[in-house]
């Protein structure tokens, strides 16, 4: 003992550097790959296969350099420990990711160009002239920071995205389409957490206060359903929170609302088009328990999902959206026969011969405002 | 490979060492080499070519020059100069020369490379260096390829030097074993050019972005500011990586800089920045033109030659040559006007001076055109001086690394270090113990956050 403490004196630098390669080493070894990162949500890259094109492109090295960088043992604890430190020291963005006030994480904000606001108007003017005879409506949802403006890092100032809303809405003054403004109830609602503090979506109560709105402004039937609040999954980490590596200390809740009378419930037959596989409920269950249970709205994103619900008119539904909307779509159900949803980011088929097949009577933009202003894919859906 | 890299530091590193020892006296030369090579060739697999075919030809005409027809002897000796600054002119000016000429008068469709060979700044100088050194007699020349080989592609140097001399480089003598003494020395200099790069320099890299197309001079200042700081680390850091391995070997490179953010003048800075490459163009440059020995006009001109070809050699940019002249026409200023009135200034004026001297010039580095870095310096001095949000916000999240930088880049830090280290000596074993902890813990943490950038002059 006394000669390692003499030896460790002698040479610390030699000595620790052995122990830690050594042990190192033997982890890398004998430690089995890890597929997924639960922390990032992203797959973690696996021992490369040697191919001498490759290797001469150097795709190999860097594979190989990111394998070994992925498969770093204990590399989410360094990951966060080196956050935490960073934090420590006031560092308070990480990626993309504020970190607020009151464990309130915020993405960055896209700026959009005045030439980001005319695209878009022109993309929704022409469908308004194209569809006279149709009902439309547009949904444009604030962001989380527009909300919370007070719990932003001090001297972090965000664009006034409501303001923005606001003008882009006057430019549809005396169309055909329905402007639906959430800025207020949301300002009225703040206090019942409508947004995730770790996600940049909204929570389902911040989408059940929308679709009130929404229901006196674009359904314009009202029909008093009361629901019971279920929570899935009381330890959601979201996007906010693994991209940056900050870990907020009170987890966010995920709830499910259901209607409390058995009256009130709708059959469905959810039809994922181009994945071809159907279901009989909006919610997929086995995601409550994932890394990621927001996706057990709808299971997720998907190009093209027709919902054939058994209520009894002939109204049809087309709403095109972001994943925001994912957990509103539960609301609607009560209020259409059949409800097709496209996400133009993954969506590529022609949306009016959509429109025609599927009789639509309805059509409702929902965006949050950062993707509909940064996504260009909307642009094209009407090419 | 990055020496940061856990690649290199947790599986090439022990293996290297462990082969290392395995090898016969004899045939370690061999096993490094083949090392080295397989090293470069991982990281630019078709660059190995060029440095193969100019290792080659290095040694074959250098060992077949005339020995006793001097005439003979120089025409060998230019062939070989030749072959290797139309070479390095090739791959990496030939492009940006065309690209000029284009703008001028109609050229036909030409090709350049793209990509640059790594490293070929700092070899061709090497083998340059070797070359005139035995042309001038100064050197035997080396019949034995092996050893030729090894000189040329040992890999702690090959990428991004040190220069070494061939023959500071074949006085060290044979390949001794490992032995703890210079383990303990290259692991303490391996994890102290590690944190450097990994901690301060990968931390500071994202202010001058951010700064790039900013109107507040606070910004345009704390961007520079940083820029500065992270050039040194990210040079310094990996100069003492490769000394580091090196040294765990038992071989000694030169080091490159001594605290050049100390310097009180320009002179005194290029002393102490990149000394390697400064004595390089000193002693093939500056004195084979005459010096300072001929008279001032000579003078003159052999500074402005001496410093536009270092400024060139940075890189194929309009920004760099005006760099390097940038430097010249200071040091001409300094020498002939300045001189006399820095000797009767105190000494922390002269300091601030120059560095302020040296953050200038490193805006006219770090940019991508010339337009950039003069819009860059407007703002600078004339932007606006009023703090706005996003100056607050990077001075407020990057603080302490830049105080930390800082703090080590003038050697406040050592100084204190030494202090422990001769004043208590129980106080200095236990604090080396933590720093070098905690060096493998922010390695490890930064590791894993994949935030880590190249080196800056890797480019070079």
């Amino acid at each position: 003992m006394r000669k390692i403490k003499i030896i460790l004196k002698k040479y610390p630098a030699m000595i620790i550097s052995f122990i830690i390669i050594t042990c190192m080493l033997v982890c890398y070894i004998f430690q089995k790959d890890k597929k997924i990162s639960d922390l990032e949500q992203r797959n973690l890259q696996q021992i490369p296969h040697f191919k001498t094109s490759l290797f001469a492109s150097g795709e190999y090295q860097n594979e190989y350099q990111s394998y070994v960088q992925d498969q770093l043992p204990l590399r989410d604890i360094f990951f966060q420990g080196k956050v935490q430190f960073e934090y420590l020291l006031r560092k308070r963005k990480f990626d993309d990711v504020w970190i607020g006030k009151n464990n309130m994480l915020f993405q960055d904000m896209y700026i959009p160009t005045q030439s980001d606001i005319i695209k878009r108007k022109n993309i929704i003017d022409s469908f308004i002239n194209k569809y006279k005879n149709l009902h439309i409506g547009i949904v444009l949802v604030n962001n989380k920071a527009d909300i919370y403006r007070e719990n932003l890092p001090n001297n972090v100032k965000f664009l006034n995205q409501n303001k923005i809303i606001n003008q882009f809405y006057d430019m549809f003054k005396n169309k055909n389409i329905n402007t639906i403004r959430l800025n207020d109830i949301f300002v009225s609602h703040k206090n019942e957490n409508i947004f995730y503090n770790s996600d940049h979506h909204w929570t389902t109560r911040g989408a059940y206060v929308a679709f009130q709105q929404i229901e006196k402004e674009f359904i314009k039937v009202k029909k008093s359903i009361d629901y019971d609040v279920y929570i899935i999954n009381d330890k959601f980490n979201g996007s906010l929170s693994k991209r940056s590596g900050y870990m907020i200390t009170k987890k966010d809740k995920v709830e499910v609302y259901l209607p409390k009378s058995k009256e009130d419930e709708v059959d469905v037959i959810v039809n994922y088009v181009n994945q071809k596989k159907k279901k009989a409920t909006v919610f997929n269950v086995d995601k409550a328990i994932s890394s990621n249970p927001y996706e057990v709205f709808l299971g997720g994103n998907y190009d093209c999902i027709e919902i054939d619900t058994s209520t009894k008119n002939n109204k049809s539904l087309l709403l095109i959206k972001d994943s925001f909307a994912n957990c509103l779509v539960p609301f609607l159900l009560p209020y259409y026969h059949h409800i097709t949803v496209i996400d133009p980011r993954y969506y590529t088929d022609d949306i009016d011969v959509l429109i025609k097949d599927n009789k639509i009577s309805d059509v409702l933009f929902l965006y949050n405002f950062q993707t509909f202003f940064l996504d260009k894919n909307i642009l094209e859906l009407f090419y | 490979m990055e020496f940061q890299s856990l690649l290199f530091i947790i599986f090439i590193l022990p293996v290297f060492l462990f082969f290392y020892q395995i090898s016969s006296q004899k045939n370690r030369k061999i096993f490094i080499i083949i090392f080295s090579l397989f090293l470069y060739t991982w990281q630019d697999p078709y660059s190995i070519f060029i440095l193969l075919f100019l290792l080659i030809m290095n040694y074959l005409l250098i060992k077949y020059m005339d020995e006793i027809d001097e005439k003979r002897r120089l025409v060998d000796f230019l062939v070989c100069i030749i072959m290797n600054v139309f070479l390095l002119f090739y791959v990496k000016y030939y492009g940006f020369v065309l690209n000029q000429l284009s703008s001028i008068i109609h050229l036909p469709n030409y090709h350049a490379l793209e990509t640059i060979p790594l490293g070929i700044s700092f070899y061709v100088f090497s083998l340059l260096s070797y070359d005139i050194d035995v042309y001038l007699r100064k050197i035997e020349k080396e019949y034995n390829i092996i050893d030729f080989a090894f000189y040329v592609s040992f890999f702690p140097k090959l990428i991004m030097g040190p220069i070494i001399r061939y023959q500071d480089f074949k006085n060290q003598g044979k390949l001794k074993n490992l032995n703890k003494e210079n383990l303990e020395k290259g692991f303490e200099l391996f994890l102290l050019g590690c944190i450097q790069k990994v901690c301060i320099d990968n931390q500071l890299d994202p202010i001058w972005d951010i700064a790039q197309g900013t109107s507040s001079a606070w910004m345009a200042w704390l961007g520079i500011f940083s820029y500065t700081l992270q050039i040194y680390f990210d040079f310094q850091g990996y100069t003492l990586m490769a000394i580091g391995v090196t040294r765990m070997i038992g071989i000694y490179l030169p080091g490159n800089f001594q605290y050049p953010y100390c310097a009180t003048s320009i002179t005194d800075f290029w002393r102490r920045w990149h000394q390697t490459l400064s004595f390089w163009f000193r002693d093939y440059i500056y004195i084979p033109l005459g010096g300072n020995r001929k008279g001032v006009k000579t003078h003159i001109r052999n500074l402005i030659i001496v410093w536009m070809l270092t400024g060139l050699w940075h890189g194929a940019n309009w920004t760099f040559i005006a760099w390097g002249l940038y430097y010249g026409v200071i040091l001409i200023f300094e020498k002939y006007i300045w001189m006399n009135i820095q000797k009767k200034l105190l000494n922390f004026i002269n300091w601030f001076i120059t560095f302020i001297i040296v953050m200038i010039g490193w805006v006219l580095f770090a940019s991508s055109t010339i337009q950039d870095a003069l819009q860059y310096l407007k703002i600078m001095f004339l932007g606006s001086w009023k703090i706005n949000s996003l100056f607050y916000i990077q001075l407020k999240s990057s603080w302490w690394i830049l105080g930390i930088g800082f703090l080590c880049s003038i050697s406040f830090i050592h100084n204190i270090y030494i202090y422990i280290k001769i004043n208590h000596n129980k106080l200095y074993i236990v604090l080396k113990i933590i720093i070098i902890c905690l060096t493998w813990l922010f390695f490890f943490m930064y590791s894993a956050s994949d935030t880590m950038q190249s080196f800056l002059y890797f480019q070079f």
